[in-house]
């Protein structure tokens, strides 16, 4: 009997949750602001954005509007989310329906595959036709497909450095004490010469920095997987077998038993003290114009930057910063219309970055700002997240001429021969998260493997069983789409 | 006659003021654990954002192919579960040792000191745990090879060697949550009648013996609620315990890689709100089974213990 | 007069010698892991790095302690909120726990089997963070609102059972001599349950304040204002942040001048300012655990 009543109570505690749970969610069927006269109130379109908030926000913002309105009739507001929550706050945002319009993706955080496969993006192909002209004037063709699955657009990449290429940058005591070679070099097998001296000579001092991945010298991955594609390759088809990874093994275990590569690589899980300690002679970094001023900035240590390879722009390069507009936005006329009028309007950009002048800077030049001391407002070192990075002022630090620099950078460097092809994850989710929790298990397998040529044999034999042969089947699959599509 | 009706009036008004007061927690339940019990309708459909939860197509049972179809499963179910029992009996074992030890110590003041002390490590953070093992157990500089090499011996590189860790994790695990457990049980102690423990010592019973035959016995049902609760969260583990203190070293998994800790890296990069949500369910589910079951064979061995 | 006597002879019994040895041993494995992680609060980074944890700094350094109280108004409002909240949540946290564990204990067969699996579900089924969270922003309007830091977890049901099963435990007498002089439920529960539940309560009590006191992800879902966020919310975000932009340097451009940000010493800077205070609370709830029992005053 009271087992009866139990499930009975059960059941009806469940209805109500299940009948209270339905009706207000995602459907925004209640049609907001479609008149069509032009003087109507301006709409405010809702920016998720990461950072941190400044303290003069608001003032900004209230300035910022005043502007807007002016040009296109939109008021922004902006909510700047720490970076450590925004993913979680803005995957939370989309699933509980809340009513904000742009937001932040890309290919390492806040993924945007995963955004495309839940289908929470709204497609923008005609708001950029109708909206968005600005946005297509300045990017090619091929910058704006990055945020493109299939024939749709779903994100618009903000401009920036889009050539990738490796450098070491090797302390500059230790160059002019051993007269070490600087020039740049192909490979990283290259620089042997110079770790070898410095194992000799500086006992105290570690002479590589394990975040080296020789892998991305001559190859493009393609998924996370273990699948890469030679970056020379202009049939562009995926290399199936182990060999890349196999080599890429093989070179650091080789550092590791010569003493290049710290002992304790496998247990430790952060190591930037030991960077800024000046413990490493070498360290890898991303290569660009001004990065030995940039890393002297950051690390306090004066570095010489050895480049190797050569500059590359690789199938997903733009995915690294994009925004996208939510796709239960219920004004994407008026988002779309912010987004091309901040990508394209140099004064409404730099007041999101600068603040207001006299208040928050100095303008030094037309194309030159200075923060005012203890200024309130600084946003400029965000101009990557919110739109065109080459239409922001220079900064003291940065060259004149650094963005027509970068942009040369950009068109100039060796192009994918995948260039324009965006592969849908979406059908390979459940084997992509079983290869995921394997290549973390073997992370380290390199330095810990007794028998290295086994232990990579098992990694395979696991990737395998893990899927990677149906994602690879998946993944040749499209790409022949692609190349009959062209 | 009229006597027996007004008692059972009173029955019955007893009931209303019980009820009464129950009424605060049964809301807050109501609002904030049963209301939301809708989502678990996630784990079965392919969310579609611009659909919205209800207009998702629903997947069946797809999201919950990546746990099930993993080559790792058999591993992880295994590890959740062994290590969890282990760690239930043995924490439940030394928290009540501990208590009845302290329960020894007779001054106040000596008391509150060791007290305190015991329980400093359950203040901090599994990552701070992990820091603090590490310097004991890594390879070259750590403390623990530093003490066995002094000893001629060699030292044990312990991050890559599995076979070591059920017993490493326990015993941190007991470091660090002996101190708080044994609290609750130091409470109940408390509410031991002392008059049967001054009635055995007359009696001639020596301290082991009051302790078997009226300590105990007094805190049983303690120990039984806070076993029985335990064994209904088998599935689920500590994670900061599975992911810090191991430092997420793949050569170690064969014995540390549990339920949680392989899908948060399965899902880290490539989450899926449908299939989180499925191995949550999962987790439930078999959760209740294992309650079910417990809380039926502790029913029929002492029933005024059982939880239902 | 007896019983005095008796209570003499124990107040004057000693505690044992391998007992102190036990708790002497225990207390330092205990104690050392925490002064290391005090000292390392204390240390520079570059010290850490070089140095590694030791029990002492090599050189005492305040650099993670300044980064921490940069900006005391943001500090000291943290403090502020997380306070309200470890009062609140304790206070109301307790009492209800208390009524409804009271109830468990005291109702018929009926009641009691309905209302202890209704508590006890919830710790098996969860309907995922989602759903929560649609609720409390959109039906409970509760962003921004403090009340979602108090609210959600305020019954914790590990803690009802152990109330329930400490209260069924008493001897019944003691409640029917009370129902016999015409108490009403109500008054049994504050004359003579609460009282008797001295030390259950205070551990309760105690491990609910310590929980509302680390609470930090409510707080992160719900909270925009930033005067508003909790202490360990506030903590948490200084080191992730951190932590996100140095993992994807590869991505980002410089934007941000590493050699200021402290590292390892701010995160054991970090847990200290967080637990201290609860540390200093302990004593507080301590003195009803070592409170000699009441029940033969009673039963006399």
């Amino acid at each position: 009997m009271k087992k009866r009543i139990v499930a009975v109570m059960m059941a009806v505690l469940m209805g109500i949750s299940a009948f209270a749970g339905c009706g207000k969610g995602n459907s925004s069927d209640q049609a907001k602001g479609t008149n069509q006269e032009g003087n109507k109130e301006p709409e405010t379109v809702k920016w998720l954005l990461f950072g941190t908030e400044p303290e003069d926000h608001d003032m900004v913002m209230e300035e910022l509007n005043k502007l807007l309105v002016e040009k296109i009739n939109v008021k922004l507001d902006l909510e700047w989310i720490a970076e450590s929550e925004y993913e979680t706050r803005v995957k939370l945002a989309v699933s509980s329906g809340e009513d904000f319009d742009l937001l932040w993706v890309s290919n390492w955080m806040n993924q945007f595959n995963e955004y495309v496969a839940e289908e929470a993006l709204m497609p923008l192909n005609d708001l950029i036709e109708e909206y968005g002209q600005g946005i297509d004037e300045t990017l090619e063709d091929w910058v704006l497909n990055f945020g493109t699955v299939g024939d749709t657009i779903y994100a618009i990449p903000c401009l920036q450095i889009l050539a990738n290429q490796r450098c070491v940058m090797v302390q500059k005591d230790l160059v002019e004490k051993y007269n070490l070679d600087t020039s740049p070099v192909e490979d990283y097998r290259d620089l042997e010469g110079i770790l070898e001296i410095i194992k000799q000579n500086e006992p105290d001092i570690i002479p590589m920095r394990a975040n080296v991945k020789p892998e991305v010298t001559h190859y493009e991955s393609l998924v996370a997987a273990e699948i890469w594609i030679s970056m020379t390759d202009s049939s562009a088809t995926p290399i199936e077998d182990d060999s890349v990874t196999w080599e890429a093994a093989k070179l650091k275990r080789e550092w590791f038993d010569k003493g290049y590569i710290r002992e304790d690589v496998a247990t430790i899980t952060d190591d930037s003290g030991d960077a800024k300690a000046g413990r490493y002679a070498v360290m890898t970094e991303a290569y660009k114009p001004g990065i030995e001023a940039a890393m002297a900035d950051a690390y306090g240590i004066e570095c010489v930057a050895i480049p190797i390879g050569n500059p590359y722009v690789s199938a997903t390069a733009g995915q690294a910063t994009m925004i996208a507009m939510n796709v239960n936005s219920e004004r994407p006329e008026a988002a779309m219309k912010l987004f091309n009028c901040v990508y394209t309007d140099e004064e409404v950009f730099n007041m999101l970055l600068f603040g207001i002048e006299n208040v928050h800077y100095k303008k030094v030049a037309d194309n030159r700002a200075e923060f005012v001391e203890n200024t309130k407002y600084s946003m400029s070192s965000k101009a990557w997240e919110i739109g065109n990075q080459f239409l922001a002022w220079y900064i003291p630090g940065q060259a004149d001429g650094t963005w027509e620099e970068t942009d040369q950078m950009n068109k100039n460097s060796i192009v994918s021969p995948l260039q324009g092809f965006i592969f849908d994850s979406t059908g390979v989710q459940a084997e992509l998260a079983q290869i995921a929790a394997v290549i973390t298990e073997y992370e380290n397998y390199m330095y810990t493997a007794e028998d290295l040529e086994k232990t990579h044999k098992e990694y395979f034999e696991k990737l395998k069983t893990a899927g990677r042969d149906t994602v690879l089947e998946e993944l040749k699959k499209q790409i022949e789409e692609w190349k009959a599509g062209k | 006659m009229k006597e027996k009706k007004r008692i059972r009036k009173k029955g019955f008004l007893d009931n209303v003021q019980l009820i009464s007061l129950a009424l605060p927690a049964v809301v807050l339940l109501a609002i904030f654990s049963y209301w939301p019990m809708f989502g678990i309708v996630l784990a079965f459909k392919d969310y579609k954002a611009s659909k919205g939860i209800w207009g998702s197509p629903w997947a069946k049972l797809k999201n919950f192919e990546f746990f099930f179809r993993s080559q790792d499963l058999t591993r992880i179910l295994r590890n959740t579960l062994v290590l969890n029992f282990l760690f239930i009996i043995v924490g439940i074992v030394c928290a009540v040792l501990f208590a009845l030890v302290m329960f020894e110590v007779k001054k106040a003041s000596h008391v509150k000191a060791y007290q305190t002390v015991a329980i400093l490590p359950s203040f901090l953070s599994w990552i701070a745990v992990g820091y603090i093992v590490y310097a004991l157990l890594e390879p070259t500089k750590g403390i623990l090879n530093r003490i066995i090499e002094a000893f001629g011996a060699e030292g044990i590189s312990w991050y890559t060697e599995a076979s070591y860790w059920p017993v490493i994790l326990l015993i941190v695990s007991l470091w660090k949550s002996v101190g708080l457990g044994s609290i609750i049980y130091y409470a109940a102690l408390m509410g031991v009648d002392n008059d049967l423990s001054e009635a055995a010592k007359i009696d001639g019973a020596n301290k082991l013996q009051q302790t078997w035959y009226v300590s105990i016995p007094q805190i049983i049902p303690v120990i039984m609620i806070r076993f029985i609760m335990s064994v209904g969260g088998i599935f689920r583990s500590d994670f900061g315990l599975f992911y810090n203190v191991t430092r997420n070293i793949g050569a170690l998994y064969s014995t540390t890689d549990v339920i949680d800790t392989y899908v948060y890296r399965a899902l880290m990069v490539q989450g899926n709100i449908g299939m989180s949500s499925a191995v949550s369910v999962f987790q439930s589910v078999v959760c209740l089974i294992t309650l079910l079951v417990t809380n039926g064979i502790v029913r029929k061995v002492s029933p005024d213990n059982s939880l239902f | 007069m007896k019983k005095s006597r008796e209570t003499q002879k124990r107040k004057q019994e000693k505690t044992s010698l391998p007992v102190h040895i036990f708790f002497l041993l225990f207390g330092l494995i205990c104690l050392i892991p925490f002064i290391t992680v005090v000292s390392a609060s204390f240390s520079s980074e570059l010290d850490l790095a070089r140095y590694g944890f030791r029990v002492l700094p090599k050189k005492w350094d305040l650099t993670a302690y300044k980064y921490l109280f940069e900006n005391p108004k943001m500090v000291l409002n943290a403090y502020g909120v997380t306070i309200f909240i470890t009062v609140v949540g304790t206070v109301f946290g307790v009492l209800f726990m208390a009524m409804v564990a009271f109830c468990l204990a005291r109702s018929s067969m009926k009641l009691k089997s309905v209302l202890t699996f209704y508590i006890y579900f919830p710790t098996l089924f969860s309907g995922g963070l989602t759903a929560s969270y649609i609720i409390n922003t959109q039906y409970l309007n509760l962003t921004n609102s403090l009340a979602a830091l108090v609210a959600p977890g305020l019954i914790n049901i590990f803690n009802v059972f152990m109330i329930r099963t400490f209260l069924k435990q008493q001897p019944a007498s003691l409640f029917e001599a009370a129902k016999i002089d015409g108490a009403s439920e109500y008054a049994i529960f504050f004359r003579i349950a609460l009282p008797l539940a001295k030390p259950v309560l205070a551990t309760v009590a105690f491990l609910t304040a310590l929980d509302k006191w680390n609470e930090w992800y409510n707080s992160m879902l719900y909270i925009r204002d930033n005067d508003k966020i909790t202490l360990q919310h506030m903590l948490q975000r200084m080191m992730n942040n951190i932590n996100v932009l140095m993992e994807n340097m590869d991505n980002i451009p410089m934007g941000v001048n590493l050699a200021d940000i402290p590292g390892e010493n701010l995160r054991m800077a970090m847990l200290i300012v967080s637990i201290g205070p609860m540390m200093c609370f302990f004593p507080f709830f301590q003195k009803y655990f070592t409170k000699g029992m009441t029940v033969g005053a009673i039963k006399g």
